[in-house]
């Protein structure tokens, strides 16, 4: 949970009414396999604030984007709720959007196509079409509105299917290593644009990382995902409220003491067989 | 956008575009293995190494073609197998496009009918002719029945497998931005399954074609069906080769129909 200086102590007060608040209770999810049950995700408690930024940090296959599945309403957890301003997910989720893991981008259409996918259903046709200029020049694409996905970077289709879950002005925004393919400056960039758009309109935001310091700089909490057990269910291991308004200082020395306390509660899994990233 | 494979790099010319990707170059050399081959009927029946019944000369086919077109059967024949070709695949192709999209969209009706239908793809043609025949009577019906039926297989396996196909990765993606039914339809699924769709017409085109001649083969009194059996029977060779000689250009003419058709679509979609 957030203390509550924190939340007080932050600049935004003025909570978009789109933001939603975001509960996870005693949610798991498993699937079933010739060799018996498989448990992914196990007793998943996580209460999100409309307006917070929860970035959730684990290892590869540990269950990350398949809780942003279920968030979604993309994926039926096997157990437990989730609700969303108070109302249960029961399949695909208008008030979220979603950036996966890969751009998932219809070949066949141009990238303002594409972002345009994302504007919520009933934007009149020229407002529609300003928007998407806009968040394509927002992401660097300007020039690119024209092209096909095929015709540009992974990295470029990346920020293309960042812009299309920006242009659907959600209550929660669902990342899933938005940046992941992105070169370093590239990805500060886009952190800082995720950022801005963020204090312009602060909607809710959980996303996933692989990346300790982009959760350090992003994240109002950092919810990290890990095992008891080597081969047990993944379940919340710590929550890690990171103090100070952002941007933030990446010397401070307070960010290093979390990102030590981060790496070593990556690393716990690392000696139990799993891999750290 | 002018790169050039290694392959072709030998047959490049000033202008940067391969020689084989040139227009003259293309229809020219499209064209020389049919003037060779009438090259060669020419040759072989001026030397006389068949007897005219067996393999008229050009010359003969082409005034045989003269004769029925003044008398307006040649037109009449090509009508009436054109127009039967045309609303047999007409309808054995919306059939198609709608049962496999049913089939390929719905696990329910995958269940239910998929096994039914290949069952029903397994008979062969010709068998359905005596059926159609009792039951249809001689007319237009029967063969434009069976026409539809020759076009409507490869139409719906061709749709229902391409949207089986269709990553589901990309159909999630559209559902999360609230695309559902008949919109994830327009929006995804078909502009997905397009390219295999229009593919999968050109082949129940040919497969039209090769139901008109079956069925105007066995039961018709006209046709380039009945041409080619009327021929046969008289003795006229001349008309024969005309028949066959039609039914490629037809056959040929309608492909390339649907392959403009088909470049529109890839351009498109793909
Ligand atoms: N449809 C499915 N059927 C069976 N197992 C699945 C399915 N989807 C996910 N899993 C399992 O759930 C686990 C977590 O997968 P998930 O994709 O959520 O991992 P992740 O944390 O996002 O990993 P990464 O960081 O590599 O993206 C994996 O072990 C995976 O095998
Ligand atoms: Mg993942």
């Amino acid at each position: 949970m957030p203390s509550s200086a924190t939340l007080t102590a932050r600049p935004r007060a003025v909570v978009d009414d789109r933001a939603s608040e975001v509960v996870l209770d005693r949610v798991g999810r498993s699937f079933p396999m010739r060799s018996g049950t498989h448990v992914v995700l196990h007793d998943v408690n996580l209460h999100i604030s409309p307006g917070e930024v929860v970035v959730v940090l684990g290892a590869s296959g540990c269950g990350k984007s398949t809780l942003l599945r279920a968030v979604a309403g993309l994926d039926t957890p096997t157990s437990g709720r989730i609700h969303i301003d108070g109302e249960p997910v029961r399949g695909a989720e208008p008030r979220c959007a979603f950036a996966f893991q890969e751009p998932l981008l219809l070949p066949w259409r141009t990238l303002a196509g594409n972002v345009a996918i994302g504007l919520p259903r009933g934007t009149p046709g020229e407002e529609g079409r300003r928007r998407v200029r806009e968040l394509l020049g927002l992401v660097g694409l300007a020039d690119f509105a024209g092209h096909r996905p095929r015709a540009v970077s992974g990295g470029m289709a990346q920020r293309t299917s960042l812009a299309r879950a920006l242009a659907r002005n959600p209550g929660v925004l669902l990342l899933d290593e938005p940046f992941g393919a992105l070169d370093a400056l590239t990805r500060l960039k886009m952190q800082d644009l995720l950022l801005d758009v963020h204090a312009a309109a602060p909607t809710t935001v959980l996303l996933v990382t692989h990346d300790v310091d982009e959760a350090l700089q992003l994240a109002d909490r950092v919810v990290l995902l890990g095992r008891d057990a080597a081969d047990g269910p993944v379940s919340i291991k710590d929550v890690i409220t990171v103090p100070d308004d952002r941007p933030r200082d990446r010397g401070s020395a307070v960010l290093a003491d979390l990102r030590a306390h981060l790496l070593e509660g990556l690393g716990v899994d690392r000696h139990n067989g799993a891999r750290a990233r | 956008m002018t790169s050039v494979s290694i392959r072709d790099r030998h047959s490049v010319n000033a202008g940067g575009v391969p020689l084989t990707s040139r227009r003259w170059f293309r229809v020219v050399g499209a064209a020389l293995v049919p003037a060779a081959l009438l090259l060669l009927w020419q040759l072989t029946t001026a030397a006389g190494v068949f007897s005219p019944v067996q393999l008229p000369s050009p010359a003969s086919v082409y005034a045989a073609a003269l004769d029925l077109l003044q008398r307006g059967e040649l037109g009449y024949h090509v009508a009436i197998s054109s127009q039967r070709v045309v609303v047999g695949f007409l309808i054995g192709a919306g059939l198609g496009v709608a049962a496999g999209a049913l089939v390929g969209l719905s696990r329910l009706s995958e269940v239910l009918l998929s096994g039914t239908v290949a069952a029903i793809r397994a008979v062969p043609s010709l068998a359905w002719v005596p059926l159609l025949i009792l039951w249809l009577k001689i007319g237009e019906t029967s063969k434009i029945t069976l026409i539809a039926i020759g076009a409507f297989f490869p139409v719906y396996t061709t749709v229902a497998t391409a949207l089986r196909h269709v990553d589901p990765a990309l159909v999630e993606a559209g559902r999360a931005f609230g695309l559902r039914g008949p919109t994830l339809f327009a929006t995804v699924q078909l502009p997905a399954s397009l390219p295999s769709v229009v593919s999968g017409l050109r082949l129940a085109l040919a497969q039209a074609w090769l139901f008109l001649v079956a069925a105007e083969l066995i039961a018709s009194a006209m046709g380039l069906g009945f041409l080619l059996t009327d021929s046969q029977n008289n003795g006229r060779t001349d008309r024969l080769l005309l028949a066959i000689v039609l039914l490629a250009l037809l056959g040929k003419l309608s492909d390339a129909l649907l392959g403009v058709f088909e470049r529109w679509a890839l351009r498109r979609w793909a």
